[in-house]
C-alpha cells in the first residue's frame, strides 16, 4: 500500500483546521451577539459575522501554530512513523516531509501580513460603524419610550422614526410608530375643536365693551386722525347696534379718509412688493444673507411666480450654503454610522508649517457623520485659552457642517426665522467668519482623535505611519502610534518563526500511538489553542519588553531596526531548528 | 546508559536550565524595570539586578523542572532517585537562591511619582471614556487643565495628588468631586501586557511577594513553601506521561501549572484569611496555600506511582 505523504496531510490538516477554527470563532461570535443583546436585530448578524473574522484574525498565530504542531504531533500519516521506527537510516529524511510544508508556510504569511495590516483595520472600522448604529438605535428606542411616557407625542414619533431608519423592520417599533400616528391625529382633532371657544371668547370679550365705550373710542381715534381704528371701532358699534347713526357716520368719514388718499388695490400690492423686494435686495447687498434668505423666501410663499423674488432666493440660498446649513439637512444624519467623541488639538496649521497660535484651542465633536452631502456634526464644543490661561473662547453648538475646512455652526430653520440654531458663547463671542472655525486638522485623521483605545487599532500599517506627526500635533502621545506600529510589524514575522517552530516542536514530540489515537486525545484538541496562545502570548510580551526598552532610551528607528535583525536571528534559528530535526 | 546515571544528570541538566533561564527572564526583567523608571530620576542598574533576579527565581526554578521533565520523558533512569534529585537540588536553589539574593539586595528606592510621571504635558491622557488634557506640568502643579467627558471643562490651574496607585485631579472648580484613575506612568504604558498575561503577571507576583515576606520573617514557613512548591511541580511529572502525546502532555502541565498559580492567588487573598479569622493562630489556617500545593504534590505522586508507568514514553521503554 502506497505510504501517503506528511506534507500532504500536514496540508490537510492546516487546512482543516484553520476553516474549523474559522466556523468555530464565527458561530461563537453570532451566538454571543445574539444572547448578550449588544445588538439591535438588524445589526446582530453582522455584527456577529465581524467579530468571529476579527477574532480568527487576531489569533491566526495560535490557531496556525496549533494546527502546525497538530499536522505533525498528532496528524501524520501512522505508516511513515512505522517506516521511521525500523532503524537508523531506514526513515525518510525529515527535509523531504516538510519542504512543501515550509513554502505553505511562506505563501500563508503573506496571506496573514495582508489580513492583519490591511483586512484587520477595516473590520475593526466596520466593527465600529455597526457598534455605533447599535448604540444611536438604542438611544433613539430609549428616547421615543421616554417621551411616549411622558405624553410628548411628537417627540415620540421622531424618536420612532430615526429608531427605524436604521432597523427598518422592527414590527413591535412598527406597531408603536403606528399607535403614535393614530394618537397625534386624534390629538389635534380635539385640539382644533377646543380653539373654537377660544376664539368665540375672544369676540364676547371684544364685544364686553358697551356700544358706548366703542363708540367712544372710535371718535378719539377719528380725533387722532387713526382711520384704521376709528373704522374698526366703529364697525364694531355697528356689528352690535345696526342702528345706531354715529357709528355709522364714523365708519363713512373714516372710509372716506382712508380711500381718499390710498392708492388702488393694485397699486398697494406692486408697492408692497417693491419694498420687500428693495429691503431683501439691500439685505443681500449689505451681507446680511441670512435676512435676505428668509426676506426672499417668505416673499416667494406669496408670489412664488415673481421671476425676481426667484432669481434673488436662489442668490441667497446660494450665499447662505457658503456661511451657513439648515438643520433639515442634519437632522436625518442622526441615523447614519458615525464617530463619537472626537477631540483634538486645533492649534497646529494644516499645510505642516506648524506655526502654532497664541493659545490652545481644544476641539470636542459628541458624533462626526460623513454623507456624500458633506460632513456633518452635532455637539460641537470648542475652548480656546491662552497661555497665561486665560479663557478666550468657549462655545457649544448643537450642530455644525465642514465648510472650506471651517466647521460652520450657523445651523438655521427652512422656512422660520425664529428658530435657528446658533452657538452658545460661554466665553468670548463670533469670530471675522462668524459662527465659524477653521480646522486645522487634516479631516481624515479625525476618527482616530478619540478616547477610544481601540482607534489606533483601526489604522492599517501605512496610516500609522503617515498619521505620526498629525497624531502628535493634535495632542495624542507619539509613542502610542509608534510602539503599535512596531508591534505590527513583529506579527508577520512572528506568525513565520512560530509556524516554523511549531513544525519542529510537534515532530520532536510526536505522539506515539501506532494506530488511531483515541478518541479522548481528539477531545482534547480544544483546548489545544489556548495553551499554545498562553505561550504565545509570553513570548510577545518579551519582545514588547526588549523593544519597548529600546524605543524609551534609544529611540523608534533604533528599536525598528533591533526587530528586523532580531527577526532574521530567529528565522535562522527557527530554520535550523527545523533542519535539525530527525526521522530515526 | 545506567538508570543510576540517568538519573545523576538530572540535577546537572537542571542547574543549566535553571541558569538559562534565570538569565533570560531576569534580563528581560532588568530591561522592563529600566524602561518604566521616570527618565529623570536615573537608574542604578547594578542595584536592580538582584531585586530583578529574585522577581523570577520562582518561575525560573519552575521552568527549569518542566524543561528537566522533557528529558525525564525521554531517558527517565530511576524514578525514585530523579524525584529525589530533583527534589533536593530544586529545593535547595530555590531556598539558598532567595536567601542569598536577598543578602546582596540593596533596599530598592520606594517608587515616589509625581504628576509629570504619570501625564504628559501638551498631550491627551486618556482615562476610561475620558480625556484629560494638561498644558504643563511642575510636580503635583497642573497649568491649564482641560478635562474632556461628554463635555469640557476648563481649570486654568489645580493641584494633583498621587495616593498608592491613583492619582486625584482636584476639580473643586466645577463643584465636582476630584477625577480619579490608576496612576500609571507614561513609560508603563508602553510595557503593558495583553490581559490574560497581565493575570498570570498579578497571581504570580502574590506568590513572589509571599517569599519574600516569608523570608524576612526568617520563620520555617518560608522552607515550607519552597518545599512544597518544588514537590507540587516535580508531582505534575505525572501529567508528562498521562497520554502518549508527549506535546499535549507537556502543554497540559504548563495548564496545571497556570491553574495552581490562580488557585495560590485565591486561596491567598479569600480562603486564608476568612480561616485565619475563624482559626485564630492555627497554623493550617496560616499556610493552608503551602499545605495544599504539598497535599496536591503528594496526590500527583502517588497516582503516578500506581497509575502512570515511569518509562512510558521513554525511547528504551513503553510500546
Amino acid at each position: 500500500m502506497a505510504v501517503k505523504s506528511p506534507a500532504g496531510t500536514a496540508m490537510r490538516t492546516l487546512f482543516l483546521f484553520l476553516l474549523v477554527s474559522l466556523i468555530v470563532l464565527l458561530v461563537y461570535s453570532v451566538l454571543t451577539t445574539l444572547i448578550g443583546d449588544r445588538a439591535i436585530r438588524s445589526l446582530q448578524i453582522r455584527v456577529g459575522l465581524y467579530q468571529g473574522l476579527r477574532l480568527f484574525i487576531e489569533h491566526l498565530i495560535p490557531i496556525q501554530a496549533t494546527a502546525m504542531l497538530l499536522a505533525y504531533s498528532l496528524f501524520f500519516n501512522s505508516r511513515v512513523y512505522e517506516a521511521t521506527r525500523a532503524g537508523p537510516g531506514t526513515g525518510r529524511s525529515f527535509h523531504g516531509f516538510v519542504s512543501r510544508t515550509v513554502v505553505l508556510i511562506i505563501v500563508l504569511t503573506s496571506v496573514y501580513t495582508f489580513l492583519y495590516t490591511s483586512s484587520l483595520p477595516l473590520i475593526q472600522r466596520k466593527l465600529q460603524e455597526l457598534e455605533y448604529l447599535n448604540r444611536s438605535a438604542q438611544s433613539f428606542l430609549s428616547d421615543a419610550k421616554d417621551a411616549e411616557k411622558n405624553k410628548q407625542l411628537d417627540q415620540a414619533h421622531f424618536f420612532y422614526n430615526l429608531y427605524l431608519s436604521i432597523d427598518p423592520d422592527d414590527r413591535e417599533v412598527l406597531e408603536k410608530r403606528a399607535k403614535i400616528v393614530e394618537e397625534i391625529a386624534v390629538s389635534n382633532r380635539e385640539s382644533k375643536e377646543k380653539t373654537k371657544p377660544t376664539e368665540q371668547q375672544e369676540i364676547e370679550a371684544q364685544r364686553g365693551f358697551s356700544t358706548e365705550e366703542l363708540l367712544g373710542k372710535a371718535g378719539q381715534y377719528m380725533q387722532r386722525e387713526d382711520y384704521f381704528s376709528a373704522h374698526y371701532y366703529a364697525s364694531l358699534v355697528l356689528a352690535m347696534d345696526p342702528s345706531n347713526q354715529d357709528a355709522e357716520n364714523i365708519r363713512i368719514r373714516a372710509w372716506e379718509q382712508l380711500t381718499g388718499y390710498l392708492p388702488s388695490k393694485s397699486d398697494t400690492v406692486a408697492t408692497e412688493l417693491f419694498e420687500a423686494k428693495l429691503e431683501g435686495l439691500t439685505a443681500l447687498e449689505e451681507g446680511k444673507t441670512i435676512d435676505a434668505y428668509y426676506q426672499f423666501k417668505s416673499l416667494s410663499e406669496s408670489y412664488p411666480r415673481d421671476v425676481d423674488v426667484i432669481e434673488f432666493l436662489e442668490e441667497s440660498r446660494r450665499r447662505m450654503s457658503e456661511i451657513s446649513f439648515f438643520e433639515d439637512e442634519v437632522q436625518p444624519t442622526l441615523a447614519l454610522p458615525g464617530i463619537t467623541g472626537i477631540t483634538f488639538l486645533n492649534g497646529g496649521s494644516q499645510d505642516g508649517t506648524n506655526t502654532r497660535r497664541a493659545g490652545t484651542q481644544v476641539v470636542y465633536l459628541n458624533r462626526t457623520v460623513n454623507t456624500p452631502n458633506g460632513i456633518y456634526f452635532h455637539g460641537i464644543e470648542i475652548l480656546d485659552f491662552s497661555r497665561d490661561g486665560r479663557l478666550m473662547l468657549h462655545l457649544t453648538a448643537p450642530y455644525g457642517k465642514l465648510v472650506e475646512n471651517h466647521i460652520n455652526m450657523q445651523c438655521l430653520h427652512r422656512s422660520d426665522p425664529e428658530n435657528t440654531f446658533y452657538p452658545k458663547y460661554e466665553a468670548g463671542g463670533p469670530g471675522e467668519k462668524g459662527h465659524m472655525v477653521a480646522l486645522n486638522q487634516k479631516i481624515q485623521h479625525l476618527p482616530y482623535y478619540n478616547p477610544d483605545r481601540k482607534s489606533i487599532y483601526r489604522m492599517g500599517i501605512s496610516e500609522l505611519w503617515r498619521i505620526r506627526d498629525s497624531y502628535e500635533r493634535a495632542g495624542y502621545d507619539r509613542q502610542d502610534i509608534e510602539m503599535e506600529f512596531l508591534m505590527r510589524i513583529l506579527n508577520p514575522f512572528l506568525f513565520l518563526v512560530v509556524s516554523l517552530l511549531a513544525v519542529s516542536m510537534g515532530w520532536a514530540n510526536r505522539a506515539r500511538y501506532l494506530g488511531r489515537p483515541p478518541l479522548l486525545t481528539y477531545v482534547m484538541i480544544p483546548v489545544l489553542p489556548f495553551l499554545v496562545s498562553n505561550v504565545i502570548d509570553l513570548l510577545v510580551h518579551a519582545h514588547r519588553i526588549l523593544l519597548g526598552f529600546i524605543f524609551v532610551t534609544l529611540s523608534f528607528t533604533v528599536a525598528l531596526v533591533l526587530l528586523i535583525a532580531l527577526q532574521a536571528v530567529l528565522l535562522v534559528i527557527s530554520l535550523l531548528v527545523l533542519a535539525g530535526q530527525i526521522t530515526d | 546508559m545506567g538508570l543510576v546515571r540517568k538519573s545523576l544528570i538530572l540535577p546537572l541538566l537542571y542547574l543549566f536550565n535553571f541558569l538559562i533561564v534565570v538569565i533570560l527572564i531576569a534580563g528581560l526583567d532588568l530591561l522592563y524595570r529600566i524602561g518604566i523608571a521616570p527618565a529623570e530620576q536615573g537608574v542604578a542598574v547594578i542595584n536592580m539586578i538582584p531585586y530583578s533576579v529574585k522577581q523570577v527565581l520562582p518561575a525560573a526554578c519552575i521552568s527549569a523542572l518542566l524543561f528537566t521533565f522533557l528529558r525525564m520523558v525521554k531517558k527517565p533512569g530511576s524514578h525514585l532517585l530523579s524525584l529525589l534529585l530533583l527534589m533536593t537540588t530544586a529545593s535547595a536553589v530555590l531556598i539558598f537562591s532567595e536567601i542569598g539574593v536577598s543578602l546582596i539586595e540593596r533596599e530598592q528606592p520606594a517608587r515616589t511619582l509625581n504628576a509629570s510621571n504619570v501625564l504628559k504635558p501638551g498631550v491627551f491622557h486618556v482615562y476610561g471614556e475620558g480625556l484629560l488634557y494638561v498644558e504643563e506640568i511642575e510636580g503635583d502643579s497642573l497649568e491649564r487643565v482641560v478635562n474632556v467627558r461628554q463635555k469640557i471643562q476648563y481649570l486654568p490651574r489645580t493641584e494633583a495628588r498621587l495616593t498608592g496607585n491613583t492619582i486625584a485631579i482636584d476639580m473643586s472648580l466645577h463643584s465636582e468631586p476630584a477625577l480619579e484613575f490608576p496612576a500609571i506612568t507614561i513609560r508603563e504604558r508602553i510595557f503593558r501586557p495583553v490581559i490574560s498575561l497581565g493575570w498570570f503577571l498579578r497571581d504570580y507576583a502574590i506568590l513572589t511577594d509571599d517569599l519574600s515576606t516569608l523570608l524576612e520573617q526568617r520563620g520555617w514557613e518560608f522552607y515550607l513553601l519552597c518545599v512544597s512548591l518544588i514537590f507540587f511541580v516535580l508531582g505534575t511529572n505525572m501529567w508528562m506521561r498521562i497520554t502518549r502525546w508527549p506535546l499535549f502532555n507537556f502543554l497540559l502541565v504548563v495548564l496545571i501549572i497556570r491553574g495552581v498559580f490562580f488557585l495560590y492567588a485565591y486561596v491567598r487573598l479569600n480562603l486564608a484569611n476568612e480561616l485565619g479569622k475563624l482559626f485564630e493562630g492555627s497554623i493550617l489556617a496560616k499556610n493552608l496555600p503551602s499545605f495544599g500545593l504539598l497535599l496536591l504534590g503528594l496526590l500527583f505522586i502517588l497516582a503516578e506511582a500506581l497509575f502512570v508507568p515511569y518509562d512510558r514514553l521513554s525511547k528504551d521503554g513503553g510500546e
